[in-house]
């Protein structure tokens, strides 16, 4: 995060970033992190039966719509372009993995797409607050 | 005995002087003589029986001496007669005394008699008294006899139970002292037994703990926490990004910024570092809020996958074991406790060359050790980032996701 100021030009000052950071939103990533080391021992600890993890889309990935979501939701209007690509993730996904006896070696589930935003944003519309 | 009447008395001395004339008639004959001749004269002719030619008259001597022997003959029988009466008299005294005897007789039979049908009732009512209670001591006599027949087989009958179960009791006995023999024998076996399963149940205790538990969470719960997850990392992103959209003009770019640059390119792709340097943030948040919620979300994932947070061992290690215990079939998969667990005892004793047999470790023996929380050790983001593009756990890719080579 104080990469991506540093690199919007906010600030010119690493050593300052994390005082800057926690001083704008330190309650609410401590609240994420608390929740993410909850996932943490809830996934690797209390859950045997599969194999449960978060999921998220890199950049430049091909956007595929079984395993993602569009975050605004307007892939369709980009027609049949199958060479649409990831610029980033927003939300993280979830997934089931069961050991299995066939090809793969397991069974994948898609409890949760991860919402991810595509380059085809740069060309389109001007960014829109949600 | 009875005594006959008075006039049969009489009639029967009648008849027996009746009786002498006849059969002595030469005593009586001047007398029959006498009334023979008053009869011839106009006299007494009541003595003749008409045969006078058959019985020949006596012959007197003269008139006198008939007359002497008539009067001798009355006398005689005026005698006779006298005497007869006398007799008479005397019968009817007797009979008179006779008939006294006989009515006190008869009284007295009569009483009697009265005093013998009392006496008779009586007796009657005593046989009777005495049927009924012999008809009694009958049917009692009876009924104790039956009864005692009754109780003469249920002796008989208790006799010979008592005989069964003495005999019962006996081989009871001797079956109870085989018993007591075979009892120690199962104690013995049982002690021993007892001190095997104490012994297997001290393994099983130790076999418990590398086993895996059973889920404690369904799939929901984790939807739901990521879900929640997702959300505050949103009002994160947006917070962080209000706050930077508001900061009025720009500082002069620094070092800093360049190798941020750099950093955030080799992230996100160039096109991210464009979107994030071309669009205008103030008042405009949006870009920066996606911004943002990209670098929340590999941090968030990388902490709700990480092994542990500490700089070594290194996370290759874990994820590796991690990976191969689960390729090589331990289904359901491993609890990280478990993995870890062995982990750290590996690591543990390694440092002073031991090596543990992980499987015979006790619990109640072995130290404690730290609990190690993290699947994986990057050591930053960048890290992270690097993971997913190229050098990516297997299990962490989706089997039809096809990664272009960065």
């Amino acid at each position: 995060m104080a990469d991506v100021i540093l690199c919007a030009g906010i600030h010119n000052k690493h050593d300052q970033m994390s005082e800057t950071i926690i001083r704008m939103a330190g309650d609410g990533i401590a609240a994420v992190v608390d929740m993410a080391l909850k996932l943490n021992r809830m996934l690797g600890e209390e859950v045997t039966a599969a194999d449960i993890e978060t999921t998220w889309a890199h950049a430049q990935d091909i956007y595929d719509p079984k395993w993602m979501e569009d975050d605004y939701g307007n892939w369709k209007s980009y027609g049949a372009r199958r060479d649409l690509k990831v610029l980033c993730t927003t939300d993280l996904g979830l997934r089931r993995l069961v050991k299995a006896d066939n090809e793969a070696g397991w069974v994948d589930t898609v409890l949760i797409k991860p919402k991810v935003i595509l380059e085809e944003i740069l060309s389109s519309s001007p960014v829109e607050a949600k | 005995m009875r005594v006959g009447r008075p006039m049969y008395r009489v009639t029967l001395s009648f008849l027996q002087f009746i009786f002498r004339l006849f059969s002595f008639p030469s005593q009586y004959a001047p007398c029959i003589s006498a009334f023979r001749r008053s009869g011839k004269k106009g006299g007494v002719t009541a003595f003749t029986d008409g045969n006078d030619s058959s019985d020949p008259e006596p012959e007197f001597d003269s008139e006198d001496d008939y007359e002497i022997v008539s009067l001798r003959g009355f006398r005689t029988l005026e005698n006779e007669l006298k005497r007869a009466v006398a007799e008479l008299d005397l019968k009817r005294g007797e009979v008179r005394l006779l008939d006294d005897k006989e009515r006190r007789g008869r009284e007295e039979l009569a009483e009697v008699t009265q005093k013998l049908a009392s006496v008779t009732e009586y007796l009657e009512l005593l046989a009777e008294g005495m049927e009924k209670k012999k008809r009694e001591f009958a049917t009692t006599l009876g009924r104790l006899q039956e009864e005692n027949r009754g109780l003469v087989q249920q002796l008989q009958e208790r006799t010979a139970r008592e005989d069964l179960l003495m005999a019962e009791l006996a081989e009871a006995r001797g079956v109870a002292a085989t018993r007591g023999k075979d009892l120690e024998a199962v104690q013995a076996r049982l002690s021993s037994t007892l001190s095997t399963v104490e012994s297997q149940s001290m393994d099983l205790a130790n076999v418990r703990t590398l086993l895996p538990k059973p889920d404690a969470v369904a799939d929901t719960d984790a939807i739901k926490l990521v879900g929640r997850l997702n959300a505050e990392i949103f009002q994160t992103a947006a917070l962080l990004a209000e706050a930077c959209s508001s900061v009025k003009g720009r500082p002069l770019q620094d070092i800093d910024n360049q190798t941020a640059t750099t950093r955030v390119k080799e992230m996100f792709g160039s096109k991210f570092v464009d979107l994030v340097q071309n669009v205008p943030h103030e008042n405009n948040p949006a870009v920066l809020r996606i911004a943002f919620q990209a670098c929340i979300v590999v941090f968030a994932d990388w902490i709700s996958a990480a092994w542990h947070f500490q700089a070594d061992p290194a996370p290759q290690f874990f994820g590796e074991v991690y990976r191969n215990v689960w390729l090589d079939g331990a289904w359901p998969r491993p609890s990280v406790n478990l993995i870890l667990r062995h982990l750290t005892y590996f690591l543990s004793d390694r440092g002073t060359g031991r090596r543990r047999s992980l499987a015979c470790s006790n619990p109640q023996t072995r130290p404690k050790t730290r609990r190690p929380q993290s699947r994986r050790n990057p050591q930053t983001i960048h890290y992270a980032y690097l993971q997913f593009h190229g050098r990516c756990h297997p299990l962490r890719r989706h089997p039809q996701q096809t990664r272009p080579d960065v």
